[in-house]
């Protein structure tokens, strides 16, 4: 479960590419593509490994406009999918 | 998952190089997507089993210049493979990928593509006669066609391919996307059909073209082998109530086309090939999301697209 302490990061097999401020997510092992908004490449692009969700948050609130606590939820419902679907993981487990 | 387990009874024992017993002496000249494909070693079961099926894309003229991909078809016995239930997996194969090759497990055979520098392969199969060797060789020429065309610059592309004023079309999209709704729409309307569901998209010159491949999705549509046509658009299918087409960003058209590219999408060795070649259709031609309902008249559905090119 993605929460707002979480560190997390992109999967080993992600392959990662920016077109004009969107970006192409391919499971490479699955075969299997995403494709993602401004705003979730924005969001793929902080996953450092450092940062905490809830850093990341801080740092897209006063670039994006909107409230801290719904722009926090929307980027933790975003997490979770790409964590269900294989494309991120928690840091603490070795992704 | 072991690389091969699902089909093969020894899987640490594929072959690691292009040698075996062959089945017999005879040789086919295959037509794929714009490239020849000789077959050596074959038996002359096998050889009346892809003549009477692939008729259109066995090549009589074997000196016409151009230099054919070689592969060579051996022997391997029945108990090499597992008894697998056979439900809903004809289609499916295991892949291992390393830079200088691939290696091929599928029903009742194993292949390999190698680069020695140039590109070759081999089939091992247990099918000497039976009506089953067709789906062997099909499998196996899907995943080498797959390959080869990374190389021509282009792709194997899950799509229905429609040709209008020598212009093809290409609609993507997977299984249900309404591929050969589409296709059975323009066929119809008296336009030629390539397939309505795999064809090749390639570099010829400083254009790209899309060819015809010999595998023919729900409906056959007899069209021309051997011809090539620049290509016009690209459109992601959506069905709907109404004709409409959007343009999609250069993200979500390149994600799509990935997405539709069999075999070579899950190879990590090549993405960045794929990428570079499907990254230059969807800067060269118009790509968009298409939706459609079932009964459209095909001409409404060209013009839609022609009036946003």
């Amino acid at each position: 479960m993605i929460q707002s302490s979480s560190v997390v990061v992109l999967s080993g097999d992600v392959r990662y590419r920016v077109i004009n401020d969107e970006a192409v997510l391919v499971r490479q092992r699955a075969g299997e593509v995403l494709a993602l908004n401004e705003v979730g490449t924005r969001v793929v692009e902080l996953l450092d490994g450092r940062r905490q969700v809830g850093e990341i948050v801080d740092a897209l609130v006063d670039e994006l406009e909107v409230e801290r606590s719904t722009l926090e939820k929307d980027i933790l419902e975003f997490l979770q999918e790409l964590a269900d679907s294989g494309v991120v993981g928690s840091a603490d487990d070795g992704q | 998952m072991i690389f091969g387990e699902r089909f093969l009874e020894h899987p640490d024992l594929f072959p690691a190089r292009r040698s075996g017993e062959a089945w017999g002496e005879d040789e086919l000249l295959i037509s794929c997507g714009g490239d020849r494909y000789r077959f050596a070693g074959l038996s002359s079961g096998q050889c009346s089993i892809i003549c009477r099926h692939l008729e259109p894309h066995v090549r009589r003229d074997p000196d016409d210049g151009e230099i054919p991909i070689e592969i060579k078809v051996f022997r391997a016995s029945r108990r090499d493979f597992r008894d697998t239930d056979r439900t809903g997996i004809p289609l499916t194969v295991d892949l291992d990928q390393v830079p200088s090759s691939v290696r091929i497990a599928g029903l009742d055979f194993v292949g390999r593509i190698d680069w020695s520098p140039t590109l070759g392969g081999a089939l091992w199969t247990s099918l000497g006669n039976e009506r089953m060797f067709l789906g062997v060789f099909e499998n196996y020429l899907r995943v080498l066609a797959a390959y080869r065309l990374l190389e021509a610059g282009g792709a194997l592309l899950h799509s229905a391919g429609v040709v209008d004023k020598n212009r093809a079309f290409l609609f993507i999209g997977p299984s249900g996307a309404g591929k050969s709704t589409i296709a059975r729409l323009a066929h119809e309307s008296g336009r030629v059909v390539l397939s309505d569901d795999l064809n090749a998209l390639r570099r010829r010159g400083d254009e790209l073209v899309v060819c015809k491949v010999p595998f023919s999705g729900e409906l056959e549509f007899g069209s021309p082998e051997d011809s090539c046509y620049p290509l016009a658009a690209l459109c992601h299918l959506r069905q709907g109530g109404g004709i409409s087409v959007l343009e999609t960003t250069e993200a979500i058209s390149l994600a799509s086309l990935i997405g539709s590219s069999p075999f070579v999408n899950g190879d990590p060795h090549r993405l960045g090939t794929l990428e570079t070649n499907l990254r230059m259709a969807v800067d060269r031609c118009f790509t968009g999301s298409l939706t459609f309902p079932r009964k459209a008249r095909f001409a409404d559905i060209l013009q839609a697209i022609e009036e946003r090119r």
